[in-house]
């Protein structure tokens, strides 16, 4: 049993570190407009795609939220006041397949604005922290001539936001 | 009388849901088409001027014209559809109200037109994209099938796109429109294994599981317990379990570790979240924490204990990963699945029923085995970003009972095993605990001094455990099952 709690640990620690070595090229930041909100509000966050390569990259610029088993290429891990994660409630009717690329230039940033609460039960009072997650493993269609597109999955900084 | 009006009442309510989900939407009359058309044509027109309200306008209007021209219900809407510009699929669906059994649905820009090429105005594809989300996923939510796991919001998925498909004449795709239907139903399809498949393509789009039973509560009921993970890291939040007392709500649950404690207080169900960030910030190798529980007068009545990892705990952003569950499970068993990536929320799925998570950490989960059919059946753990592997396991029950737990000197009584399900070539090995009291004799079985072991030929039975009486007392018979290799 230890042998393998050990592994276990040794194969996540190693997927974490192959998570992090992919950062350099991308980094994912989530910036939150607000910090105190009420229950009810929008709760408008912007998820930035910066390309600290020293080459111009491919992003899927789709920026699909959904949860993780749809076609996505953004979601969220919502951790509520309670420690329990907030899930995500909506159905999203979209294509698996994105047609939306884009060369990112070297040091340019690729986002987008989105409202939490439109998808996420977010109705409790307390602390929250969230997550932001980008997830490609896609080419560009044949049609838009592009590279090959960057494909794995970044993950942002956790920032905290509260429900008065 | 009145039971029988009711009855009459939920007969033609349910067909009248029946008719409505296969009947509702008609094709529109070439006049409304063309009313349709010149709708479309007005969105086009805002969309070259910019305006932001009349292009919202436009669309909202054609939205209107094609529930009503296309005949699409509106039982299962809590408020009009409606044209969202920050809906970045074609539509986005969610459940409304306390009982959720209502949807509101808002429309993105993608639903308006042909997604071949994503120019083309399509009022085939908006009536399409509202078949799917309307009467697929709203006659879901209606009919309380709305599932909220992997396997369940693909078949969700399956069923709003087969709708489509089977519609696709009357809402007048055209044969790109039907096999981009085609692709998007196989990459759900595809998601399902073997057994969700068959289901779907008989036409059964239910998962049925069934919620988690809390008949833990009853087999642990008197000395108070606590289960929690045997390992835990230091910054995560595992969910742990109180069994034992009558009240269950609002015992306090303290965790201990390297002098420094921890508080938290249990739900009505036993439950709670242990959080040790604050309390195991300064450890820096792997240390024992006590976990301990107290009555409302601060008396200790349960106590185990952790080991706490220096955090950080590795994300549990995607789904469990798990080597094994064990291949027999008796209804009634604890059992701890190691894993990683599993995380507060896992759970584990045996058949169709869920089982009641009792502790879960990101590397463990312990759950309490309860399904209501016995035999071989499909087992797995799931978190909100998916599910493990699936393994085959044996349900089966083994229960023993005596008609009391006291007996006198020299007198006969005999306890009874009964079981089904369980693997023939399975060994059961009885012990008598208690040999100054009893003297213990399983027929057919191979005793050596305290134990008795049978093996057993068929999958149901009982075996009779015969006692005499040796002196006056309370005795003790301890069983283990031990299914063949």
């Amino acid at each position: 049993m230890k042998v393998l709690l050990l592994s276990a640990f040794l194969v996540a620690t190693l997927a974490a570190t192959s998570v992090r070595a992919q950062q350099p090229d991308l980094l994912l930041t989530l910036q939150l407009e607000k910090a105190q909100l009420n229950v009810g509000e929008p709760i408008m966050v912007r998820v930035l795609i910066e390309n600290r390569s020293p080459v111009d990259l491919v992003i899927n610029r789709r920026l699909l939220v959904n949860r993780p088993i749809g076609p996505h290429e953004i979601f969220f891990q919502i951790t509520g006041p309670d420690g329990r994660q907030v899930p995500f409630e909506a159905r999203i009717r979209e294509s698996f397949e994105s047609r939306e690329f884009i060369l990112l230039g070297t040091q340019r940033s690729y986002g987008k604005l989105y409202d939490l609460a439109s998808e996420h039960e977010i109705k409790t009072p307390g602390e929250y922290s969230v997550v932001a997650f980008y997830e490609n493993q896609q080419d560009a269609p044949a049609a838009l001539s592009l590279s090959p597109a960057w494909k794995g999955r970044l993950q942002s900084q956790a920032v905290k936001f509260s429900l008065k | 009388m009145l039971r029988t009006i009711m009855k009459l009442f939920a007969v033609i309510a349910l067909q009248l849901t029946l008719a409505f989900v296969v009947w509702a939407q008609t094709k529109p009359t070439a006049e409304q088409f063309k009313e349709l058309q010149k709708a479309m044509d007005d969105v086009q027109t805002a969309l070259k001027g910019g305006d932001a309200d009349k292009i919202k306008e436009a669309k909202n209007k054609l939205i209107k014209l094609t529930d009503k021209y296309y005949k699409i219900p509106a039982d299962n809407l809590s408020e009009e559809p409606y044209y969202d510009p920050a809906v970045d699929g074609e539509g986005s669906t969610g459940r409304t109200g306390d009982d959720k059994k209502k949807i509101r649905t808002r429309l993105g820009e993608k639903a308006f037109f042909d997604p071949s090429d994503g120019k083309t105005p399509s009022i085939g594809w908006l009536a399409s994209s509202k078949i799917h989300e309307i009467m697929g996923h709203g006659g879901q939510a209606a009919g309380g099938t709305w599932y909220t796991d992997d396997k369940g919001t693909a078949i969700n998925e399956i069923e709003a796109y087969d709708l489509e498909i089977k519609n696709a004449e009357t809402t007048g795709l055209s044969k790109g429109e039907i096999d981009e239907l085609k692709k998007r139903r196989k990459d759900w399809y595809d998601k399902l294994n073997e057994a969700n498949k068959k289901k779907v393509d008989k036409g059964d789009y239910t998962m049925a599981f069934l919620p988690p039973s809390d008949r833990s509560k009853q087999a642990f009921s008197g000395g108070a317990q606590v289960f929690v993970s045997g390992e835990v890291y230091a910054d995560e939040v595992a969910t742990a379990t109180v069994r034992g007392p009558r009240t269950l709500d609002g015992l306090v649950v303290t965790t201990e570790v390297g002098g420094q404690k921890a508080e938290t207080r249990t739900d009505r169900d036993g439950r709670v979240t242990i959080s040790l960030a604050q309390a195991a910030k300064s450890i820096i190798t792997a240390t024992d924490a006590i976990v301990r529980v107290l009555d409302s007068t601060g008396k200790e009545i349960a106590r185990t204990q952790t080991r706490v990892l220096p955090g950080p705990a590795p994300d549990v952003i995607s789904r469990p990963v798990i080597n094994n569950i064990p291949a027999d499970l008796r209804r009634g068993d604890v059992v701890t699945i190691p894993g990683r990536s599993m995380g507060p929320e896992c759970e584990m799925i045996v058949g169709n029923q869920i089982q009641e998570t009792l502790a879960a950490s990101v590397n463990e989960v312990t759950s309490y085995v309860d399904t209501p059919k016995l035999g071989t059946q499909d087992a797995w753990v799931r978190n909100p970003y998916g599910e493990s592997k699936s393994f085959e396991c044996n349900v089966y029950s083994f229960e023993v009972s005596a008609p009391r737990t006291t007996i006198r000197r020299g007198e006969d009584l005999t306890a009874t095993a009964q079981y089904q399900s369980i693997r023939p070539g399975s060994k059961i090995r009885f012990k008598n605990n208690t040999p100054e009291v009893v003297t213990m004799n399983v027929p057919g079985a191979v005793t050596t001094g305290n134990e008795a072991v049978l093996k057993v030929q068929n999958p149901n039975g009982t075996i009779p455990v015969n006692l005499k009486g040796v002196n006056t007392g309370a005795f003790s018979i301890s069983y283990e099952v031990v299914p063949p290799k």
